[in-house]
């Protein structure tokens, strides 16, 4: 499937994020820029504190009360999305775009059954409609067995990988151009961990663009088709997950690359990414906010 | 499913010595207000005054005349039986204590939840509101309160509103920040649910616990405000028969009629021990932290 030519479900031009502390405008995102097509998984990949979780909040309208664009757009699905207010974010969110969170352990809540909590999404958005019926035929897409069970459980009583899924079948539930999932396997174990990549390529397939918000580089191998690496705010390398992994261009990617974590090494060390080179990389950020700031 | 069927809750509550003790005294409580015309052996404000000071029948004491009236719990200075005007008092108590409770929790959880979900000004406005609130002595804020409102029930009830919301704001606001901070609260807003949407429906059923618990306590705390109030003689009338008005009109009697104090004092410390043993033991139950 290749849809590169039709409209992308995310197009983020130059975005500038910064969020205020004290009385100074601290930048958080330098210049972002990247796309997600439809039908692709597009991995944002990064060391903590880079700014792949400000990216997310950002396209999903979430942004912190003291952050603000400053520059840049956001596009969903063609519709410039930048400057929205939270009433016309509510409208798109579930809808046009949808988030999977981290941790399925927090992102159910507690004191609800499921059914009841995956109905609000369809009520939200979609008229009438047989609820009941549509609610088993999701969980049957996220393969749950006993999905007339499931429905009537309460979070506590289903284990992580299936609450995962069943947050899976929320955020898939309207059918929207864009999803994004912002570490969905970091909280699970290993075995469950590949069962939940599988399923969000096959949900994938159906023509959603995916962002999947990650640092597991082992991950964008499998399952990715196109990443960025973003660091302190900055997309430092962006391109097929081929061609970046065969021949990494900037210094960054090459030592993320080389600290992913190998059986194969005869010792098994953890390689740390060179502290000269993230200096470096600070630098660079800093140079480019005064830059902007002079030409502004 | 991944768990056996988990014990049902009421199973789980009947088996808490706290809960039944607080249940059962609750429940007295409520029925006698309820069928306190019935159960009353005598009208609370008949007077006979040949029969004043009656010792307690209950005790063994001899009634001076024949031909009166049981005077189970004794009378006083009036003639009035003791334990009539405690069972119409049980009235006045529980219809301060349920009234009171209610609309304290309604004024203060919505007050907390709205500075628990919002934060920012407005919650720097509600809190600071609370803390200049509870700054106040609280007796002596109701006491001016009814001074200024006027005797009666509802200045009573109101007084201990005014004065009694903030516990409920100061917990529903910790609880709800707590409960907005957590994921579940993220997913509802990106599956496209509006802000009162996520309060009612997601948050609330998870403050729930705290408020029952918090709303039986705050039963026991009226209780005891309106027989301060009735006390010092700013409740209802002082022909009416409450709690606190008898303890205050028995203490001119001490001495010679001590039934008169202690009858009613007793109740009081039965029915505040009941409800505070009930709040402790749903609390205990309740809270995840506390139940091992």
């Amino acid at each position: 499937m290749n849809n590169s030519n039709a409209t992308p479900a995310l197009q983020i031009r130059d975005l500038h994020v910064e969020i205020r502390r004290a009385d100074t405008w601290l930048p958080i995102l330098r210049g972002v820029n990247f796309s997600v097509a439809p039908g692709c998984i597009h991995a944002l990949v990064g060391e903590s504190g880079g700014g792949k979780s400000m990216v997310a909040k950002a396209v999903t309208g979430l942004l912190p009360q003291a952050a603000r664009i400053s520059g840049g757009s956001i596009c969903i699905d063609g519709q410039d999305v930048t400057h929205w207010s939270e009433n016309q974010w509510r409208t798109l969110r579930g809808g046009a775009v949808s988030m999977v969170l981290q941790d399925p352990m927090t992102a159910l809540n507690p004191v609800r059954r499921i059914g009841a909590q995956m109905a609000d999404v369809l009520r939200a958005h979609t008229a009438g409609a047989d609820i009941e019926a549509t609610l088993v035929g999701l969980l049957e897409q996220v393969q749950l067995r006993e999905p007339q069970a499931v429905l009537k459980a309460y979070p506590h009583q289903l284990s992580g990988g299936m609450r995962q899924r069943v947050v899976i079948a929320m955020a898939w539930a309207c059918r929207p151009r864009l999803i994004i999932c912002d570490e969905p396997t970091t909280a699970l174990d290993v075995t469950v961990q590949k069962q939940v990549l599988r399923l969000i390529h096959r949900l994938a397939g159906e023509g959603q663009g995916v962002l999947l918000v990650t640092h597991d580089l082992g991950v964008v191998a499998k399952l990715c088709r196109s990443l960025s690496v973003i660091h302190a705010g900055r997309i430092l390398e962006e391109g097929s997950v081929e061609a970046v992994f065969a021949q990494p261009q900037h210094a960054y990617t090459q030592a993320l690359l080389a600290a992913t974590p190998r059986f194969d090494r005869p010792e098994h060390t953890l390689v740390q990414v060179d502290d000269g080179l993230i200096d470096s990389l600070n630098a660079q950020a800093r140079a480019y906010d005064s830059e902007r700031r002079v030409s502004a | 499913m991944a768990d056996a069927k988990p014990v049902s809750v009421w199973l789980r509550l009947r088996r808490n010595p706290r809960v039944l003790f607080g249940g059962a005294v609750c429940l007295l409580l409520v029925l006698t207000a309820l069928l306190a015309p019935w159960l009353a052996p005598q009208d609370p404000g008949q007077q006979e005054l040949m029969a004043s000071f009656e010792k307690p029948l209950l005790f063994g004491y001899a009634a001076s005349d024949s031909a009166l009236p049981n005077y189970w719990l004794g009378s006083d200075n009036l003639g009035r039986d003791v334990l009539s005007r405690l069972i119409h008092g049980a009235r006045i108590a529980m219809l301060v204590a349920v009234i009171s409770a209610t609309l304290a929790a309604l004024l203060g959880t919505l007050l907390g939840a709205l500075a628990g979900f919002y934060g920012g000004r407005i919650d720097s406005l509600i809190s600071r509101m609370v803390d200049v609130w509870m700054s106040f002595p609280p007796v002596l804020l109701s006491i001016v309160l009814v001074s200024v409102l006027g005797t009666g029930l509802w200045s009573v009830i109101a007084a201990i509103v005014i004065v009694d919301w903030t516990r409920f704001c100061r917990v529903v606001r910790a609880e709800t920040q707590a409960q907005a901070a957590l994921d579940y609260v993220v997913s509802a807003r990106m599956l496209g649910m509006r802000s009162w949407q996520i309060v009612w429906h997601e948050i609330r059923p998870n403050v729930m616990p705290l408020l029952i618990t918090l709303f039986t306590l705050e039963m026991g705390v009226a209780i005891v405000v309106e027989a301060i109030l009735s006390f010092v003689g700013l409740s209802l009338s002082s022909g009416a028969a409450t709690w606190g008005g008898m303890v205050g009109e028995g203490r001119l009697y001490v001495n010679q009629a001590p039934w008169l104090m202690v009858f009613p004092m007793l109740l009081m410390m039965l029915a505040v021990l009941g409800l505070n043993a009930l709040g402790d033991g749903l609390r205990r139950e309740f809270d995840p932290v506390m139940t091992r």
